[in-house]
């Protein structure tokens, strides 16, 4: 019963190999046996048994089941989930229960999904490590000394060694797929707009979106159908009728375009990352697509662009955490401003003070104009850059990260060179692309290298279609960690 | 771009934080070396305000919600109010501002 897919679970429990029950309790297991990777802040051990035997009963007696009935899922611990606590891996939401479900946590609830738990991320989302959740650091599965990424670090982890099926990320400037590079899945991350964001605790509002982790790219189309379309409550989804993801994923790519943006191919990225790409795009070639070089001059701006736009949002998102309505509260302060003042000190961690501090400074009287409004100047030239490529070009591919999996600790005192760990990621946020990251091949030590491919926005079919005619061509989401 | 510890103090009160004196003398550090990185887009010269029209008019054509108060059931109410540290009444209970 190990490594399933959601269609595999789908024959199992309807041909009756196994009982949802056995599913679920497999998972955690597995949960309970790799507790030293600390993938899950919070496990529903009883919620998930009793959704199980509900399922069971519904098989025994013949029901209907829903499209993804009895399929245990990780939800990130900054998207809310009524019943077990959502707590963004931060103190300052310790003892927080959300009082409704996230529109991604009903729809998939809607469709059968059973919640294990709440995965392991950085604090509000805040890193490329997982190491500054205030639960402690995620290992990652291939070598326990190693980050999984981040800041869906928890959920990577959790997915690549088998603790769920899948799991439900967030990604502002690479945080689902990041992570997924370096543990070895697949993460897709929709165009903004695709998912409703209601319900994700706001990090970044104008470049925040949910999507799936998970272990192969068809289970990645499924999820996707389920979590996508408009919502009422969040007027930036859009209206664009959601697709069948799966029916296009067999589709040759004879003809198609491969674009490789220059930018991406510099020098001082690892060169075992470097071959597996070079590697994988020669396999494109052999798929019958033709491939081009393309120059993005704007595109070296990203991280620049993305360490002011997301500071300022951060710090005029996270103001609502002030001790009085939710969340922690310190015992000593004598008048209100105490209040705020201490309760935000004790309850945020290193990472998030100092982008609450360099928001206010990007937002504050004075630099307003040299900072953020320059840097949404250039986010606009960036957008116009990528339109204009996307119509010689069907895709972009790219490495997912400039490096395997480093060291926990290794880059956690200087964050300027954790921030690079972002640096194939962001644009897809900055510019408003759809991106997914899937194995493309282990480095001499034996750790996953991620290949990135990105599409114009609303085109996840075409992104999903190149990804599942590399991944057909190829074994890499069939090796697993031996853990 | 180098920050001082005075600056560091201002931004601390803006941003409601209060910081050790080991921590401003950390930030003041790391936020001028992140300042000097994003400080590149300053190389890029670009016609004043030809591009943030464009911004702003994306804005202006976002649909809005109608302007009224939707209210809520009372349990959900007394379920928020639940939500805060302390409460009276099925008030939320704060420190005296002065």
């Amino acid at each position: 019963m190990n490594y399933l897919t959601i269609s595999q679970i789908k024959k199992g429990l309807a041909n009756k190999t196994f009982s949802c029950e056995e599913l679920v309790n497999h998972y955690l297991q597995r949960i309970n046996s790799l507790k030293e990777l600390n993938s899950f802040n919070f496990v529903d051990n009883d919620g998930a048994l009793a959704a199980a035997r509900q399922v069971d009963e519904q098989i025994a007696s013949q029901q209907p089941l829903a499209l993804l009935s009895g399929i245990p899922a990780g939800i990130k611990d900054n998207i809310c989930t009524q019943g077990i606590k959502t707590t963004a891996s931060s103190k300052i939401l310790a003892n927080y229960f959300a009082p409704y479900d996230a529109t991604v946590v009903k729809k998939l609830k809607e469709e059968g999904v059973i919640i294990i738990g709440k995965n392991n991320c950085d604090e509000f989302a805040m890193g490329s490590s997982n190491e500054t959740s205030a639960y402690g650091p995620v290992r990652n599965p291939w070598q326990l000394a190693r980050v999984p990424g981040g800041s869906s670090g928890g959920l990577a982890a959790a997915v690549a060694a088998d603790q769920c099926v899948f799991a439900i990320g967030t990604d502002t400037g690479g945080s689902i797929r990041q992570p997924a590079a370096l543990c070895g899945v697949v993460g897709l991350k929709p165009t903004y707009g695709r998912v409703s964001r209601y319900g994700l605790i706001a990090m970044t509002s104008t470049l925040d979106q949910a999507g799936p982790l998970c272990r192969t790219v068809e289970d990645a189309a499924i999820i996707l159908e389920v979590m996508a379309g408009e919502d009422d409550y969040d007027y930036t989804t859009t209206t664009k009728p959601v697709k069948n993801y799966l029916a296009s994923l067999n589709n040759s790519l004879q003809g198609k375009r491969i674009g490789l943006p220059k930018q991406y191919f510099i020098s001082g990225m690892d060169e075992e990352v470097a071959g597996k790409v070079k590697e994988a795009i020669k396999t494109f070639k052999e798929l019958g697509a033709a491939v081009m070089e393309v120059d993005l001059p704007h595109t070296i701006y990203s991280l620049a662009v993305y360490y002011i736009i997301m500071p300022a949002e951060v710090s005029s998102n996270l103001a609502r955490y002030d001790g009085i309505r939710y969340g922690y509260r310190t015992e000593v302060a004598k008048d209100l401003w105490e209040v705020y003042n201490q309760s935000r000190a004790a309850g945020f961690g290193p990472e998030v003070k100092r982008r609450l501090m360099m928001g206010t400074y990007v937002l504050s009287a004075g630099y307003q104009e040299a900072y953020y409004k320059q840097a949404k100047r250039v986010q606009q030239i960036i957008q116009q850059e990528y339109q204009q490529i996307f119509s010689q070009v069907d895709v972009l591919i790219t490495p997912t990260s400039p490096t395997t999996a480093f060291k926990i600790g290794e880059k956690f005192n200087d964050p300027l060179t954790m921030y690079l760990s972002d640096i194939y990621t962001v644009s897809a946020n900055i510019a408003g692309l759809c991106g997914l990251s899937l194995p493309c091949g282990f480095s001499s030590d034996n750790l996953p290298i991620g290949l990135q491919i990105l599409g114009a926005p609303y085109q996840e079919e075409k992104i999903l279609q190149f990804a599942y005619q590399y991944q057909e061509a190829t074994n890499w989401h069939k090796k697993h960690p031996q853990i | 771009m180098s920050l001082t510890i005075r600056e560091v103090e201002q931004l601390a009160k803006l941003a409601r934080l209060e910081l050790t004196t080991e921590e401003k003398e950390r930030f003041s550090q790391e936020l001028s070396s992140i300042l000097q990185y994003v400080d590149k887009l300053q190389e890029l010269k670009i016609k004043a305000d030809e591009n943030l029209t464009l911004v702003e008019k994306s804005i202006v054509t976002l649909p809005l919600r109608e302007d009224r108060v939707v209210g809520i059931a009372s349990a959900e109410q007394v379920n928020l109010v639940k939500q805060a540290p302390m409460s009276e009444d099925n008030l939320i209970k704060t420190k005296p501002v002065f």
